[in-house]
Order: C-alpha cells, then sequence, then structure tokens
C-alpha cells in the first residue's frame, strides 16, 4: 500500500491561497478529517474509484456533447475524487451575500421592464450602458412577472482572491447551466467514497429539483389556481446541456418539451398531448432569447414557438428565466452590482465585486491606460474569454493596440485587476496537486429566495491554468458545506 | 391520463426497435447455425427467406454475395439503413430523448446496451456471439421495465409497440415460412419455431409434427404463447382501451375485429387456399391499427388532414426519427 503524500510537507503552495492547506503548511481544521480519511485509502484504492466514475457517469449518460464535425460526440465531465469543504460559519456569509445580489438584480431588472427605470431616471446607472447592453430586449418591456422573479435561477460565479475573501466573478441570469452536476456527484461520491462523509454534517443538495419546482409554481399566473402546469423547454438531444435539461424535467417530475410539441392559440400557451391541446402556465425555459420567438426574435428559429411572447405579455403565462435578463449579467452593468444592491436595498454588498473599471469614464479610462500592463482587459459582450488581453502577459505591440481600441470605442471595454483564483488539492495521476478552482452557486427566486448549499466547484485540472470551462480542461469537485459550526479557521 | 404526443410516439418507437432488434438477432442466430449444418445448395433460398422476414430486399445476396458470415454481419451491424444496430441506435436516441418518462434503472440497462454494441460488438469473434448478446441485452431491458416501470400511460405505449412490432414479425415469418413446412422437410419447421422460441412450447402442445397448421395454431391462433398473433393483439385490444380510446374509435375496432377473428378463428379448419390470404389480411388490419394509433394519440385534427391530403388514406406509419 502506498500512501498519499504529506500535504504538510509534499505541497506547493506557489504564492496562491490554498482551500485546505494554510500557507505555514498545517491543514485547516474543516479539512481535518477529509484528508485524515483520504490518507487511510491507498492510491490504488483511490486509482479504481477514479476510474469507476467515469465509466458510471458513462453508463448513466451524464454527459455533455461537444460539438464536433457532423455529429456531436457524448463526454463526461471529470470529476475530481477530493470534495471541497465549506464550513457553516463561511457558508452563512455567502448565502447572506448571494440572496442580497440576487434581490437586487431581480428588482434592477423589474425596474427597467416593469417599472419604468427609476434607476436611470435616479442617475445610478447611465441610460446609455443599460440601452446598449448586447442583453437589452426592447421587445420585454412591459411584460410582468409575478413577484418580481426575473432571475428565477440565477448561478453567481465566485472566487476567492490571494487573501482567501470571496469575490463574484459574474452574474449568470440567463440560463445558468451545472447544477445537475451538483446533485450527480454528490451521488457518486456517496457511492464511490463512502466513508469519506463525516456522518450526517454534509449538507444534501439532492432536493434541488423540489426547490425549482416551488419556486416556479410560485411565479404561474394567478389564472393557474392551485395546480399550474409546469414545463421545462429545450433545444432537444443535440444540444450540449441536453442531460441537465433531462435531469431537471425528471427531478420535478414535468414534461421536458421541444418547441415543436407547444403552440400558441389566442395568446395561450399548450402542449400538444395525446388528448389534444393542454394549457402550459409555466415554462423552465433553456433557449436564449433569440430563439424563443420567431415572429418576435430571429425568424430563421426553429426551436421556439411562434406566439409565445404575446401569451406572456397577456399574462397567461410566465417564462423563466425572463426575457431580457441579459442586460443585467454584461460585463460593464456588471460593476454597477454594488450601486444596485445600494439603491434597492439600502444595504451595503455582503460579497465585492472583482474591482472593475469602466472606461467610459475619463478617469478611470486614463487610470487604466497608464496601467494596461497590470490590468486584465475584457471586452463586455463576448463570453469564453474571446478578447481577453491579460496585462502582464501581454507584448508592447498588443498593449499599444488594446490603448488604442480602448481609446475609440471605450463602451466595448472593461479593466480588472489580474485574478488569482484560489487552489485545492486534487488527485492528479495518483499525487495530491494544488489544482484552481471557482464556485457557481445556484440560487433560485420565487416566492422567496433559496441558494442550494454549495453550488458547482469547477476545477482546472491543466497544471497552472486558470480555465475551468469543461470544454478546456476543466473538471468539477462534490462541494460540501458543513450543517455544523466547526472551530474558527486558523 | 393524457401525455406529451411525441413521447407517446417515441416510447411507441421504443418498443417496436427494441422488439426488433430481439427478433432479429434471434432469427439471424438460428440462420447462422443452421446454415453450418446445412447443404450448401440451400444457403442462397434460407438467406432468401430471413432477409425478406427482417425486412431486406433479396438482392442484398448479390451485393454481398453469399457468404455466411458477411451476410449475418451485414444485417446485425453493416446496414446503415435496418440493420439491428440500426434498431438499438434509435432505441437508444428516442430513448435518451425521453428519458424523464423512463425509471432510471431502465435508462440505464438500454444506455449499457447501446454502449456495449457499439464498443464490444466489434471484439465478437463470430456473429452467433453479437445474436446473443443482443437477445440478452432485450431481455433484461424487458424484465427491468416489467420490474420498474409505473403502469402509466407511458408504459402502455411502449407495450403497444412492442405488441405490434411482434405481431407484424410474426405474420411475416409464417407467411414467408409457411411453404417450406411440408412433410419431407421436418427441420424447416423447427426453424421456424427456434425463430419465434415456441419449438418447445409445440412439442408440449402437439404431439410430433403431423399437421404443418399446428404451427398456424401456435403462431397465429394460440391464446397462451407470447409470440402468437393472437396473443399479441388480444393485449393491443386491452391496451387501447385503457389508452382511453373511445369504443367507436377506429384503432378499437379495427383491433377489435381482428382479436375476434383470432378468437374464434382455427388453423385445423384452413385450406390450404386460404392460408396465404389469412397473412395478408392480418398484417393489412395490423398495419391499419398502427395507422389509427397514430391519428388519434400522436397528430393533431390539422395534422390529420394535412396528412391525408398529402398520403391518401393513410396505410402505414413513417419510420420515427
Amino acid at each position: 500500500m502506498e500512501p498519499l503524500a504529506d500535504l504538510t510537507t509534499d505541497y506547493e503552495h506557489e504564492g496562491f491561497f490554498d482551500e485546505a492547506v494554510a500557507a505555514d503548511g498545517h491543514i485547516r481544521p474543516h479539512y481535518e478529517q477529509l484528508l485524515q480519511r483520504l490518507g487511510q485509502l491507498s492510491a490504488g484504492d483511490l486509482g479504481r474509484a477514479a476510474g469507476q466514475i467515469d465509466a458510471q457517469f458513462l453508463r448513466q449518460g451524464i454527459t455533455f456533447t461537444v460539438y464536433g464535425d457532423d455529429e456531436g460526440v457524448e463526454r463526461t465531465f471529470p470529476m475530481d475524487l477530493v470534495p471541497r469543504i465549506i464550513p457553516a460559519d463561511d457558508w452563512a456569509t455567502i448565502e447572506a451575500g448571494l440572496i442580497q445580489r440576487t434581490s437586487a438584480l431581480n428588482a434592477f431588472l423589474d425596474d427597467i421592464y416593469a417599472g419604468g427605470a427609476q434607476v436611470i431616471e435616479d442617475g445610478i446607472i447611465p441610460r446609455r450602458l443599460v440601452m446598449s447592453a448586447e442583453g437589452y430586449r426592447p421587445e420585454a418591456v412591459g411584460i410582468e412577472v409575478p413577484a418580481g422573479a426575473r432571475c428565477l435561477v440565477a448561478g453567481i460565479d465566485l472566487i476567492r482572491d490571494i487573501d482567501g475573501t470571496y469575490r463574484v466573478l459574474e452574474d449568470n441570469l440567463r440560463s445558468p447551466s451545472g447544477v445537475s452536476y451538483v446533485v450527480e456527484n454528490r451521488q457518486a461520491m456517496a457511492r464511490l467514497l463512502p466513508n469519506l462523509f463525516r456522518d450526517g454534517l454534509v449538507r444534501p443538495v439532492a432536493n434541488y429539483g423540489d426547490l425549482l419546482l416551488s419556486s416556479l409554481r410560485a411565479v404561474a399566473p394567478v389564472a393557474a389556481g392551485h395546480s399550474p402546469n409546469v414545463v421545462v423547454l429545450t433545444p432537444g438531444v443535440f444540444n450540449s446541456a441536453y442531460f441537465e435539461h433531462v435531469f431537471l424535467a425528471t427531478q420535478m417530475g414535468v414534461d421536458l418539451v421541444e418547441g415543436r410539441d407547444l403552440v400558441v392559440e389566442d395568446h395561450v400557451l399548450y402542449v400538444r398531448t395525446t388528448g389534444g391541446l393542454r394549457r402550459v402556465d409555466v415554462v423552465y425555459r433553456r433557449i436564449d432569447d433569440d430563439f424563443l420567438d420567431p415572429v418576435v426574435f430571429r425568424p430563421d428559429s426553429t426551436l421556439g414557438v411562434a406566439g409565445i411572447m404575446s401569451a406572456a405579455r397577456a399574462g397567461n403565462l410566465t417564462i423563466a428565466n425572463s426575457v431580457g435578463n441579459g442586460v443585467a449579467d454584461d460585463k460593464a452593468v456588471y460593476a454597477y452590482v454594488p450601486a444596485m444592491i445600494r439603491y434597492y436595498l439600502g444595504q451595503d454588498p455582503i460579497i465585492a465585486n472583482v474591482d472593475t473599471y469602466l472606461l467610459d469614464d475619463p478617469d478611470q479610462r486614463a487610470m487604466v491606460l497608464s496601467r494596461l500592463d497590470e490590468l486584465v482587459v475584457k471586452p463586455v459582450a463576448e463570453a469564453g474569454g474571446y478578447g481577453l488581453v491579460i496585462g502582464p502577459t501581454a507584448t508592447d505591440e498588443e498593449l499599444a493596440a488594446l490603448a488604442d481600441n480602448i481609446t475609440t470605442d471605450p463602451r466595448n471595454y472593461i479593466a480588472q485587476e489580474v485574478l488569482s483564483l484560489s487552489r485545492h488539492p486534487c488527485l492528479i495521476d495518483g499525487a495530491m496537486e494544488a489544482r484552481h478552482i471557482d464556485l457557481r452557486p445556484f440560487v433560485l427566486s420565487g416566492a422567496e429566495t433559496k441558494v442550494l448549499p454549495g453550488g458547482l466547484t469547477r476545477v482546472a485540472l491543466r497544471k497552472g491554468s486558470l480555465v475551468v470551462n469543461s470544454s478546456q480542461g476543466g473538471g468539477s469537485k462534490d462541494t460540501w458545506v458543513l450543517n455544523e459550526t466547526t472551530e474558527a479557521e486558523g | 391520463m393524457v401525455m406529451l404526443a411525441r413521447s407517446a410516439e417515441d416510447l411507441y418507437w421504443v418498443g417496436r426497435y427494441l422488439e426488433r432488434s430481439e427478433q432479429m438477432a434471434r432469427t439471424i442466430d438460428v440462420i447462422y447455425h443452421r446454415l453450418l449444418e446445412s447443404p450448401e445448395a440451400e444457403r442462397e433460398e434460407i438467406w432468401g427467406d430471413a432477409l425478406a422476414t427482417i425486412g431486406f430486399p433479396v438482392s442484398v445476396i448479390d451485393e454481398i454475395g453469399l457468404d455466411n458470415d458477411a451476410l449475418a454481419n451485414y444485417c446485425l451491424t453493416g446496414a446503415t439503413d435496418g440493420s439491428a444496430l440500426d434498431a438499438v441506435n434509435r432505441l437508444r436516441s428516442n430513448s435518451r430523448g425521453n428519458r424523464e418518462h423512463l425509471p432510471l434503472e431502465l435508462w440505464e440497462e438500454i444506455n449499457r446496451f447501446w454502449l456495449e454494441f457499439r464498443v464490444n460488438g466489434s471484439n465478437a469473434t463470430h456473429p452467433g456471439e453479437w445474436c446473443s448478446l443482443v437477445r440478452r441485452r432485450c431481455q433484461s431491458i424487458v424484465g427491468t421495465a416489467d420490474a420498474t416501470w409505473l403502469r402509466s400511460d407511458a408504459w402502455t405505449y411502449f407495450t403497444v409497440g412492442r405488441l405490434v412490432e411482434r405481431a407484424l414479425l410474426t405474420t411475416k415469418m409464417l407467411a414467408v415460412r409457411h411453404h417450406h413446412h411440408t412433410e419431407a422437410k421436418i427441420h424447416e419447421w423447427t426453424m421456424t419455431l427456434r425463430c419465434c422460441t415456441a419449438l418447445q412450447a409445440h412439442r408440449r402442445e402437439f404431439a410430433g409434427f403431423n399437421d404443418s397448421r399446428s404451427i398456424i395454431a401456435l403462431l397465429m391462433f394460440s391464446e397462451i404463447a407470447p409470440r402468437s398473433v393472437h396473443f399479441c393483439v388480444g393485449h393491443l385490444e386491452e391496451a387501447v382501451e385503457q389508452l382511453g380510446a373511445p369504443p367507436d374509435a377506429r384503432s378499437r375496432r379495427v383491433i377489435g375485429r381482428l382479436a375476434a377473428n383470432l378468437r374464434f378463428g382455427d388453423a385445423f379448419e384452413l385450406g390450404e387456399e386460404d392460408i396465404d390470404p389469412l397473412f395478408d389480411e392480418v398484417e393489412h388490419e395490423i398495419r391499419r391499427f398502427a395507422a389509427s394509433l397514430a391519428a388519434e394519440f400522436f397528430l393533431l385534427p390539422l395534422e390529420n388532414g394535412l396528412r391525408s391530403l398529402r398520403l391518401g388514406a393513410a396505410d402505414s406509419l413513417g419510420r420515427s426519427t
């Protein structure tokens, strides 16, 4: 039996904040028991378990589709065997911060689309910034959403900086995905390494479907009565996240429908059943705004339903998440979320943003231009790291070109301090090595705002990499929120 | 109870593809092993029959050549359209598109079958191994479904699909094979029966091979042989009532009439000239039932209108996607 490496001696920090091992080499208290139990397993045991996970996910069809040449290939999302642990008191703060942030974002969206945009009138956010955001949908203005729960499901990405302080990296308010892996990872861990679980101390995540269903029912139109008909709308089996759509429908016990199953007549949405048309009250859609309604948005879309926007506007249907939420997760609008929290809630933000500089502000622009080689600059509308320039590693020519671009079109860029994601021990080829991680908790709005304990911890499995995306060598970890307060962190 | 029309249709096809995979594997297995101990002269005729029963044109023999392994592999995996692998692919993709209706254990069983057939199947040393893999897996899928699936409409559509496919395949088998059942060729009788897993049942129900109509009695009229047409049709009659079709719905009238004919029919009263028309009639009625089912449960009235405009009198179902 070859024991695992001793984390107190053989483990490299390289100056980053590590979740499990403090800088002086001692194990943080909330990780002691886990690492001790892991240490009782041989490298062979863990290797076997790691091998089983993949086979199990494949057999269960827990896969995502990578778009290939002609036919999508189904892949599994690798799960690392060392769970991430969040102590109860840390979680209490995170949870409060997420509820606060989501409430402010809901209030902002409701204000913009159904409240006359008071936030702009009051000079909190520049009108130009809102109206020019790519995710702003004037077609959605005037559509009411019950309880104002426009971000019915929000995925708020958190990172921990060099001191271990949690910060919001970005908000995902359209169709945040990944929650199915949270639940499936937990199940796989419990089956493969049951000994790791500290008896009853890990908060369960399996009830996500029930939470989501009760949120969706809470936003049904009043006319739907006590048993609204809820469906999940998917683009279909070829969508990369199809497994998650199945998972959600199954966990809620509702129908998983495609655009071709739906029809709108007289501003009412119906699903085609074996007994004729049946009315739909709430649709949890996993289709982008652009494809939702060919009458209102892209006319070439075959994924959506003609007239679905008219059903929502007539108050006969609630679409979740609401149309036009993209205006609130725009990277430049992001910088104003702390101001929204102060404006709508009269509170100070519990979780801070990553410091962000807006380049159409002349003072900030001047400062950024003078420090371009120290900052990260991102285009506001791009996702997935496209167009991103990292100052410290960029060449002089790149920086000069960037400075030109910023001067020409400042609204198109934001600048941030260089991030340092925290690290976590991972089992890499039978040894413990540190890898960068982030966290995507899932926040549900409805009658009340709730947070699923933990969330999806994504890991950049490549050494030194900061990219946690599943398509680029990213993996995930089971995330444990502890039930009881452990000893104070050292 | 109602359910999503697309899912109902997909699950109906899950049942049909499942039954088709199993029946193809069994037929090819029987034929492949029979040919190992048959004179070469019989080969062409046997393959011709086999291809006809599982739905390939006889011209495949000209393309592939009269080689046992090559033909068996063509039917199992080679043909892009209509092979057992094609049926398994469709079985799996229809299941994947309706996972929320399937018990988790059942979905995993179907997915495991698909993974094995695609991956491990290529390691098979001879077609017989493929065939036993397919048969074993199909049976375990059926067993898992039976033990875990809520008896809701989803289950009923799946069952209807299996029964329709099985009734069609048995009818086809009899129609193609019946004229081989002569007194001099008892091995032809046993081959037909083995393709329908009915040899043992035949031995118990009828003493010896005296009158070839005993095969028709067992595979067409028996109330208790699970692959007999009467057995399938009787259960279809119950199923369609359970699905809530009104008594005057075409699906119920078609299947009820056929069930009555089979219930009160007697194979030993059939004259030689009655036999082929009987098979044609039965096949035609089952297809008419399937088309009625689609019109009543899977399509909207508007689409039925369009469909009849385009197709004239609808008489058969297209392949599901």
